[in-house]
């Protein structure tokens, strides 16, 4: 789960990593409040997860508090990415003589954290050769030591007087790291002003989304941060969804099934057939997650069609039976849903849908067949 | 027997009084597996399905000589469930649950190493041995004795290669799920040393998908210490760009395998890679 900027800075902030002085503004007359009360230019930058949010102007700079009102407004009539910001943050802006890229990240290869730092200037170069890059991997039942950081400042060629900042705040932050179950945090940059402070730029940071059920406060702040009415169903019912361009909406258990199902319709499907989104309904699914399977389904526009194929290890098939029933009942299924199902408990859900004969549900035998049968469908349904 | 489970094994069930821990207890017993014990904290002293049930793994370990678990414990109590394991000296552990935070992996990743247990898993379907036992959730209807191994990230996607198999009457000496997370206890190079020196297994399905390196190291095995001909389906060609993490996941991340990269590097170790898993059993004929 990304957080956005006000967030991250906040989550920071708390673990005495120093930040900008700033206010978080919903409307424009308060973003104008929060300038004059900050006194001097600020920058006024639009909350929105794009990568993309400099280049497409999403950040500005305001001398006076009536050039934040100029641009908090445009920031909050112009969509970045498709995506009106509904906050903005104020900033008092921050001089600095020198840029530091600070990351803390989970090297999965190493299976440790690691410590990325590098200076901006290397990291602004197109050729990724020359940039140095320094990295001090973590281990994680003992966590960031102060030597390591050491190691960093003095390979930067960081003057002396920033060591004990430097490593006062690299501490700081491998302790959110650890403490916020974050999977990424990145300070990019780390500024080094002309008065000899170190102050965090614009912050980034990734929460572990397994890590939520023990994040309470960090799991509330999700809400923020849905794209589709798809991917909110299917998140509050702990599915993972992502939604593609194609039109047969693909339910199915375990990430490997799904992935294989996605190839497997490109390799029957022509460029207009495609699958409408990867979902993963895994763990030993019951009911309830099903029917949720089922209604994210629903909120995709672009689904024509359904291919349901599930093969139940820990899952119980009737239960996958049961919710198509249900989803029937509330009109929830589109025109055509093709169906297999394999595995534990398959035998008793085939017996009930045959015995429910749903118009428009189609029962196939091997996952080839029930691809080939939704692609078709997918053509057939084409409006 | 073949690899990883053997006569001796002697399984305890951690979490065995929830509602999986008492379906999956019934139906490894009903496959014939050596289930001693069951494991949950507050009901030592009760019987489930015909099994004592333990406070704790130590308990277990002194009452029925127990040498290996499998863990059906919420994800928030899966690190604490797999250390019990090891400092109870269980051999064998293999963690169905899924969903642990990374850095729990991480940690115990790290303490396992230390050990000398072996985990299996976490968020995995554990291990088949067709006919014989079954430790984990495999369904094991499609599943048939022979000379085959099977190893996979996948859980569904794995019974979907179990029965195309079966189905060309292609029997498993064992099938070993080693789960999708990005950390895990056990890698393909583990199963497939294991394989390669498993007198009852003649070759062998590796079934692989995107993320990570463990399929590019697997190819790298084959090709250098791999007698046995080996077969591979590989999932995810056509998966939507991850969701890169920021710039440190770019420079992490660089040169971590797509499938194609995966499916060319198993080409170059001379394995043959279906892009069905329905012509996996051409590839092994």
């Amino acid at each position: 789960m990304r957080l956005h900027e006000y967030e991250a800075k906040l989550r920071l902030a708390e673990f005495g990593i120093p930040v900008p002085e700033g206010r978080i503004a919903a409307q424009v007359e308060s973003a104008v409040q929060a300038a004059t009360d900050l006194t001097g230019p600020v920058m006024v930058k639009a909350q929105v997860m794009s990568r993309d949010r400099s280049a497409q102007r999403g950040i500005r700079r305001a001398e006076t508090p009536g050039a934040v009102r100029f641009h908090a407004r445009e920031l909050f009539e112009h969509p970045i990415d498709g995506v009106k910001a509904s906050r903005v943050l104020v900033e008092r802006v921050v001089d600095i003589q020198r840029g530091l890229y600070i990351a803390i990240t989970h090297d999965r290869s190493a299976r440790k954290p690691v410590l990325i730092v590098m200076d901006e200037d290397g990291f602004n170069q197109t050729d990724d050769e020359e940039a140095t890059v320094l990295r001090e991997h973590i281990a994680p039942l003992i966590g960031l030591r102060s030597y390591q950081i050491t190691t960093i400042a003095s390979q930067l060629n960081l003057p002396r007087e920033y060591w004990p900042q430097f490593n006062r705040l690299a501490l700081n932050l491998y302790r959110c790291f650890e403490t916020s179950d974050a999977s990424l945090i990145e300070l990019h940059p780390l500024g080094v002003t002309h008065d000899a402070a170190m102050v965090v730029v614009h912050a980034h940071m990734v929460i572990d989304d397994n890590a939520l059920f023990r994040q309470p406060k960090l799991a509330a702040l999700r809400a923020t941060a849905y794209r589709s009415e798809s991917e909110r169903i299917a998140f509050e019912a702990g599915l993972t969804y992502i939604k593609l361009e194609g039109q047969i909406g693909c339910i199915t258990n375990g990430a490997g099934l799904a992935m294989t199902i996605i190839d497997l319709i490109h390799g029957f499907g022509d460029n207009h057939i495609g699958p409408a989104n990867f979902l993963d309904v895994s763990g030993g699914a019951r009911f309830d997650k099903w029917m949720a399977a089922f209604y994210a389904i629903h909120a995709d526009p672009n689904v024509r069609c359904a291919l349901v194929n599930v093969f139940g290890g820990m899952t119980p098939c009737d239960d996958v039976a049961e919710a198509l029933v249900l989803a029937h009942e509330q009109a929830i299924l589109p025109h055509t849903v093709i169906v297999r199902l394999k595995g534990n408990r398959a035998e008793q859900g085939l017996a009930l849908l045959r015995s429910a004969r749903l118009p428009g549900v189609v029962l196939a035998d091997s996952l080839t067949g029930a691809v080939q049968l939704a692609v078709h469908a997918a053509k057939g349904n084409e409006a | 027997m073949t690899i990883l489970l053997n006569d001796e094994t002697r399984v305890i069930v951690q979490g065995m009084t929830g509602q999986r821990g008492v379906d999956h207890t019934q139906r490894m017993l009903d496959y014939g597996t050596q289930i001693v014990g069951g494991i949950t904290p507050g009901k030592g002293g009760e019987w489930v399905n015909g099994v004592p049930v333990f406070d704790t793994v130590a308990t277990a370990v002194s009452m029925t000589g127990a040498n290996t678990s499998v863990i059906f414990v919420p994800p928030g109590n899966a690190a604490d469930a797999i250390y019990e394991a090891i400092d109870a000296g269980i051999v064998l552990i293999v963690c169905i649950s899924d969903g642990l935070p990374i850095f729990d992996m991480m940690r115990v990743y790290d303490y396992v190493r230390a050990s000398s247990s072996r985990l299996i898993g976490p968020n995995c379907p554990g291990i088949l041995v067709p006919g014989v036992a079954n430790v984990g959730i495999m369904p094991t209807s499609s599943a048939l004795p022979g000379r085959t191994g099977v190893v996979s990230k996948g859980g569904a996607l794995t019974y979907e290669v179990i029965h195309t198999l079966s189905q060309a009457q292609i029997g498993q000496s064992t099938c070993v799920g080693i789960g999708g997370d990005p950390i895990r206890g056990t890698s393909y190079v583990d199963i497939l040393e294991l394989f390669e020196n498993d007198p009852n297994t003649d070759s062998v399905v590796l079934v692989g998908e995107i993320g990570g390196h463990a399929e590019i190291e697997a190819a790298q095995f084959i090709r250098a210490h791999m007698t046995k001909p080996v077969a591979a389906f590989v999932a995810g060609r056509y998966a939507p760009e991850g969701h890169r993490m920021g710039h440190a996941g770019a420079i992490i991340i660089d040169g971590e395998g797509t499938a194609q990269q995966k499916i060319d590097a198993l080409h170059a170790a001379g394995v043959r890679v279906a892009t069905n898993p329905d012509q996996l059993p051409y590839l092994l004929r």
